[in-house]
């Protein structure tokens, strides 16, 4: 039993060493091979998957179904494949092919791998394979051999564990677990072995520890394989089952690192407790580690970076494991950071180039510049975006153009322009530009990478030189100029032109004295303009306070206007002021030129548009040029001045309409022109040796030709003329020495003056008779100018006393001022005034006065006659007033008359018909009847005739253009005697403009008439018709009747004047024709028509308007 | 035919005998002569309601004149035809008359003759041609709405 203790607690022990062992070795090497298996499944499959994709590229193209047949044929050799997967892209298909070898796999839940791979065709994808294939068949078969060990030790522990229970229930039931598990993984049926005796125990124990040796011996082989498999590997490799439990790392691991599994890694390293992992597209993140991907360690004082590279999962019996690779990066990062600094360095230095750098696109807009382009052109901000050629001086442009085709087309030769470029600070400059095609791969635009230099200051002295050059070539010019004795004017322009070319701010002149009037004219002015130089036209005078010419000229020295607005001597000529200031001229330098003698020829003008003074080189200039112009000048004035003085005198004597004479001491005169003809008819030999008092005078100045000094001048006297006529002449006098200062004799001229006295006779008459006129007129007269400045007033405005006169002036706030100002040039102006209660009428009328416009102004005390308008003016109102009540009283009456008169008269009437016609019979003097009856209509047509008469003619008259032919021939047809012959002839066109009513009342009365008048004729003839006149037209009604007497012909037209005749009428017809027709403005008469002395007929004539 | 009444008022007595005598003539016509205006209206409103067939009135009547008796003829909702005949050709005297009321104004002829023609043709149209209302009992103001 103590033997069996001791084996059981032996057998306890090495049961539980076992187990601790067996699980140990059996993780191991299950890893181990699980990992080795893996891979090489892997491959195979990928191996399997390519040619299966190789296959199907065709065969699923061409739809062949006997491809099913080919895979699974293929597929049952691969013991691991359960399933393969094809889809195709085109056809949208998904064909599955199972394995039936594998079968009972499948519905195991089970770790698979799968294999993507895509068919391709001509770089197309066609479709996609998948493959499938069970992990848990390699598990198996390490399992068969583990089993194996497992039920042997399982042996063991049953035979002890009949000795106790204990240790039966603590081991035995885990295991049968273990092979229940093992059971339903492997499907197979192991059965038990049959227990064998002590002996054969022993023997088995014995195996068993060998067994166990050599376990042990394997599982530290393996482990051993294991880790110098991962040490071999030259990566450094780590495998950590959570964030901070490290299961394995590598020796390169621990030396790049300088940790190693067993010591440096704590929680806090680096981790922290919410680590935890995430897959993502097949690569695994640590979250809530600081720097997930990249991290620097430094080591040795040398600093390390390092990258997770490769990091997957991997699933070992449901725990994960994470394996990742670490690569050093460390070259790579200097690199990069070398690169970095390098950039930066090559931006230090473009930034702070003294030269402009910037690049440019192809529409030439800045893509960079550097600081000095940025404070050279836009003060230093931004200027990304701007276009270049804003900057660039317009006549560059085209170089800058040119330039830029010549980079597009590839031409890299000449690759400098100089051109004007306009800086921020300084305006413009000039600049040299390098530039550089900069081609981006990538991008297929071009850029133009520039680099600007300022070259201002060698282009100035440059330019500097070229000018001296060109200077001296025409310096020499001049010269030759006046070698040659070209023309004066010519000469002095080019000697401006000259003085222009060398400074471009100056415009030069040339001011030519004139010693006889000792003024200033031009010589020469290229440059200025023609009106400043009009001014000159008159000649600048020379003084001390003249402009800067005048002042040159008056102290023969150089003088400078640094500033012409500002320098009195200016300010006092306001025309050159206005066209200095027009043409921007600054300042005047002046330099006299003088001539040999230092006489004054001239002056040089040098106009500046800047303010300022010359500078050292101007002046030099100017001297030059003054020094040249007087050498030209001088030559030009001795030539002309010979020229000159031949002519002049002969020229004068000639010209003259004055007599020239020379008188010896005695004033006998010794030479005498031939005008004395035309002034006194003597000719000059009938007078020579006359004496001058002689002939001149005889009447007056006896005395006065004796008392003067050299010259008298302007004399008047009075001669004779051969026919005796008295003339008034003038004469002049000098006296003539000789060289000892002794008079010799005299000289001078004599005039005709007498048109001209008889001129100012005429005008002094004149004048007093304006005066006459004027003083002597009951109007007030005043002449005042445009200002309302008094020139003349007669006596008439004085007595006038009116407040007309303010300071000289005309006192315009007594007449409304805008009347004034509307006065016209043609016409007169009148206004009436009251002032001081009394009328006064005011007329304006401008005229010239003096040569200026001027106005006159007459003055009428009115106010009799206005008071006298005014109370006439109330008489008429009054008496209109009057006339309108009388008027309505009249029509009333008219009115009551009318209808009260005329009931009567129709009672009358019908009272006697009634008698006629009821008692007719009974009646013996029927006459007597019929009497009252016609009498009874005679005064009706009386009563309506009077009452049309005064209807009628009243109210007011509308005009319009009427056609009355038609209405005429209609009212001739309801006018006629019904039983008679008539002859109506109508005027066709009959248009006149009157009032219609009026006008027919008018027709109907003429028409009745001449009816009534022509009653007695077997035809009837009636004319109706219009004769136009010059400016108006006579409309006639004629007929053939009875006529009347001439001597009666105005009386016609009178109220109640009838021919006392057989033929009835009321005699008011007629007045109320012609009280229409005068209404009409028109006047109405009557002819007779007489032939042989008998009466042929009537006309009634009458015009309209 | 039945006969027809005709009141006319002229205060002229030798105007209504020429008047009495033309209508003497007519078998069928029976004239009622009254010489004031006031008669008239009187006549008028006894009887409402057996009215004239035509009114013939002058202006110039006594007590009332034409013009106005119109007006209060009218007033009493009588729609029989009245004419004014009267020697006035005077316009004013005319358009009151219309505006008054009057259906039509005829000026006196002074010829017999002519005034035998006048009167046939009054009677021919007033009294032959032309229907007449008499009273306006027929409410009408929906008619005027409409209108206005």
């Amino acid at each position: 039993m103590k033997k069996q203790n001791l084996i059981s607690s032996k057998i306890n022990r090495l049961i539980k060493i076992s187990i601790l062992f067996s699980v140990l070795l059996l993780t191991i090497i299950m890893f181990n091979i699980y990992n080795i298996e893996k891979n090489r499944t892997i491959n195979q499959l990928e191996l399997i998957t390519e040619m299966l994709s190789n296959n199907i590229e065709f065969t699923m193209l061409h739809g062949d179904q006997n491809f099913a047949n080919l895979i699974l044929k293929s597929l049952e050799k691969q013991s691991k494949i359960l399933n393969v997967y094809v889809y195709d892209a085109d056809k949208n298909v998904f064909a599955s092919y199972q394995n039936k070898h594998n079968e009972r796999f499948h519905k195991l839940n089970i770790s698979k791998i799968y294999i993507k791979k895509d068919i391709m065709y001509d770089n197309n994808i066609l479709g996609k394979i998948f493959i499938e294939a069970n992990m848990l068949i390699l598990i198996e078969d390490l399992l068969k051999n583990f089993i194996i060990i497992l039920f042997f030790s399982l042996c063991f522990l049953i035979i002890f564990g009949i000795l106790s229970n204990k240790l039966l229930l603590e081991i035995i039931l885990p295991i049968e677990k273990l092979i229940k598990h093992s059971k339903k993984v492997s499907q197979g049926v192991y059965e038990l072995i049959e227990l064998k005796t002590s002996n054969e125990m022993d023997e088995l124990i014995e195996t068993f520890n060998l067994m166990l040796s050599n376990i042990k011996i394997n599982l530290n082989k393996t482990e051993t394989l294991l880790h110098t498999l991962i040490e071999s590997v030259d990566t450094p490799i780590f495998i950590k089952s959570s964030p901070d439990d490290w299961f394995l790392v590598n020796k390169k691991y621990t030396e790049l690192t300088g940790r190693s599994k067993e010591n440096g890694f704590t929680t806090t390293d680096n981790l922290s407790d919410k680590c935890c992992f995430i897959e993502k597209d097949r690569k695994v993140f640590e979250t809530g580690v600081s720097s997930k991907f990249k991290t620097n360690y430094t080591l040795n004082g040398k600093t390390y970076y390092l990258i997770t590279k490769i990091s997957r999962f991997i699933d070992i019996e449901g725990n994960k494991y994470l394996i990742g690779i670490i690569s050093d990066i460390t070259d790579i990062t200097i690199a990069q950071q070398d690169l970095k600094n390098s950039n930066e360095m090559l931006e230090n230095i473009l930034e702070n180039q003294q030269d402009c750098i910037i690049r440019v696109n192809k529409r030439l807009e800045i893509v960079y510049a550097n600081k000095q382009h940025c404070i050279v052109f836009h003060d230093g901000k931004n200027c990304l975006g701007t276009n270049i050629t804003l900057a660039i001086h317009k006549e560059d442009k085209r170089k800058m153009f040119e330039a830029k085709k010549r980079l597009e087309k590839g031409d890299d030769d000449d690759n400098e322009v100089e051109i004007r470029c306009k800086t921020y600070r300084d305006g413009w400059r000039w600049f040299n530009w390098k530039y550089v095609r900069v081609d981006d791969i990538n991008d297929e635009t071009l850029e133009i990478q520039c680099v600007g230099r300022d070259i201002t200051e060698r282009k100035v002295v440059e330019e500097l030189l070229l000018k001296k050059a060109e200077l001296e070539k025409s310096a020499n010019e001049i010269l030759t100029m006046i070698a040659y004795r070209k023309d004066l004017k010519e000469i002095l322009t080019n000697i401006c032109l000259h003085l222009e070319k060398h400074d471009p701010h100056i415009k030069s002149s040339i001011l030519l004295y004139n010693k006889k009037d000792g003024k200033l004219y031009q010589g020469a002015a290229p440059s200025l303009p023609d009106d400043y130089n009009a001014l000159l036209e008159h000649g600048l005078p020379i003084g001390n306070n003249v402009g800067t010419c005048g002042v040159a000229a008056y102290n023969k020295k150089f003088t400078i206007t640094s500033d012409l607005l500002s320098t009195k001597n200016w300010l006092d000529y306001p025309a050159f002021v206005e066209k200095v200031k027009k043409y921007n001229l600054k300042a005047c330098w002046s330099h006299p030129i003088l001539s040999s003698d230092n006489e004054l020829l001239g002056t040089l003008a040098n106009y500046s548009d800047v303010v300022g003074n010359p500078t050292e080189e101007n002046v030099k200039m100017i001297e030059w040029a003054s020094t040249i112009s007087s050498m030209c000048i001088e030559q030009d004035l001795n030539a002309k001045e010979l020229a000159k003085s031949e002519e002049k005198y002969k020229s004068i004597v000639d010209n003259l309409n004055d007599c020239l004479y020379q008188l010896d001491i005695d004033y006998n005169f010794t030479y005498l022109t031939k005008q004395i003809t035309n002034i006194l008819g003597y000719e000059p030999e009938e007078l020579l040796g006359t004496n001058f008092r002689e002939i001149f005078m005889k009447t007056t100045l006896e005395d006065s030709i004796v008392e003067f000094d050299d010259m008298v001048y302007d004399m008047e006297i009075i001669g004779e003329h051969k026919n005796k006529q008295i003339i008034n002449l003038e004469y002049d006098m000098l006296k003539l020495y000789n060289e000892d200062d002794e008079i010799i004799g005299y000289q001078g001229l004599i005039r005709d003056i007498s048109q001209r006295k008889k001129l100012e006779n005429e005008i002094i008459e004149k004048s007093k008779m304006f005066l006459d006129v004027t003083e002597s007129s009951p109007l007030g007269i005043m002449i005042m100018d445009e200002t309302y400045n008094i020139l003349y007033e007669n006596k008439q405005i004085k007595k006038f006393n009116l407040p007309i006169k303010v300071n000289n002036k005309f006192n315009t706030s007594i007449i409304e001022d805008e009347k004034l100002s509307t006065t016209s040039k043609d016409k007169y102006l009148t206004l009436d005034a009251k002032i001081n209660d009394t009328w006064y009428e005011f007329i304006f009328k401008p005229i010239i006065y003096m040569n200026m416009q001027c106005e006159l102004i007459l003055i009428n005390d009115i106010h009799m006659k206005r008071v006298q308008t005014e109370k006439l003016d109330e008489e008429v109102k009054k008496r209109t007033h009057q006339l309108d009540i009388i008027n309505k009283e009249l029509e009333s009456f008219a009115y009551v008359v009318s209808h009260d008169l005329k009931s009567p008269m129709r009672q009358l009437s019908m009272i006697s018909e009634i008698l006629l016609k009821e008692y007719g019979e009974l009646i013996k003097e029927k006459e007597l009847l019929y009497s009252i009856k016609d009498t009874t209509k005679h005064s009706w047509d009386l009563i309506d005739g009077l009452l049309r008469l005064s209807s009628d003619s009243r109210g007011n008259i509308v005009l319009k253009e009427w056609l009355f032919t038609d209405k005429l021939i209609q009212l001739c047809n309801t006018l006629k005697p019904k039983n008679k012959e008539v002859i109506i002839k109508v005027h066709p066109n009959m248009i006149l403009n009157c009032d219609y009513k009026m006008l027919m009342s008018v027709y109907t009365n003429l028409i009745n008439n001449a009816f009534k008048f022509s009653s007695d004729n077997e035809c009837i003839e009636i004319e109706i018709g219009s004769i136009e006149l010059e400016d108006n037209v006579i409309y006639f009604v004629c007929d053939n009747g009875v006529g009347f007497k001439n001597d009666i012909g105005e009386k016609l037209f009178d109220v109640f004047q009838t021919n006392k005749h057989k033929y009835s009428g009321t005699g008011i017809g007629l007045s109320t024709v012609k009280r229409i027709i005068n209404k009409h403005n028109g006047i109405i008469w009557a002819e007779s028509i007489v032939e042989n002395d008998i009466l042929r007929g009537a006309c009634f004539y009458f015009t309209l308007n | 035919m039945s006969e027809k009444v005709i009141l006319f008022g002229e205060d002229n007595h030798i105007e209504a005998r020429v008047f009495k005598s033309l209508v003497e003539n007519c078998e069928d016509i029976k004239l009622i002569h009254f010489d004031n205006g006031k008669d008239i209206y009187d006549y008028v409103k006894e009887n409402l309601h057996d009215l004239p067939d035509l009114i013939i009135l002058d202006i110039n009547m006594p007590q009332i004149n034409g013009i106005d008796l119109i007006d209060l003829i009218r007033s009493e909702n009588v729609l029989v035809p009245i004419l004014i005949f009267s020697t006035s050709n005077n316009m004013k005297d005319i358009s009151c008359s219309y505006v008054n009321g009057a259906n039509g104004y005829i000026v006196k002829p002074i010829d017999y003759d002519e005034f035998e023609k006048t009167f046939n043709i009054i009677k021919d149209y007033w009294l032959k041609v032309n229907t007449i209302c008499y009273y306006n009992n027929e409410d009408c103001k929906y008619a005027k709405d409409t209108i206005y």
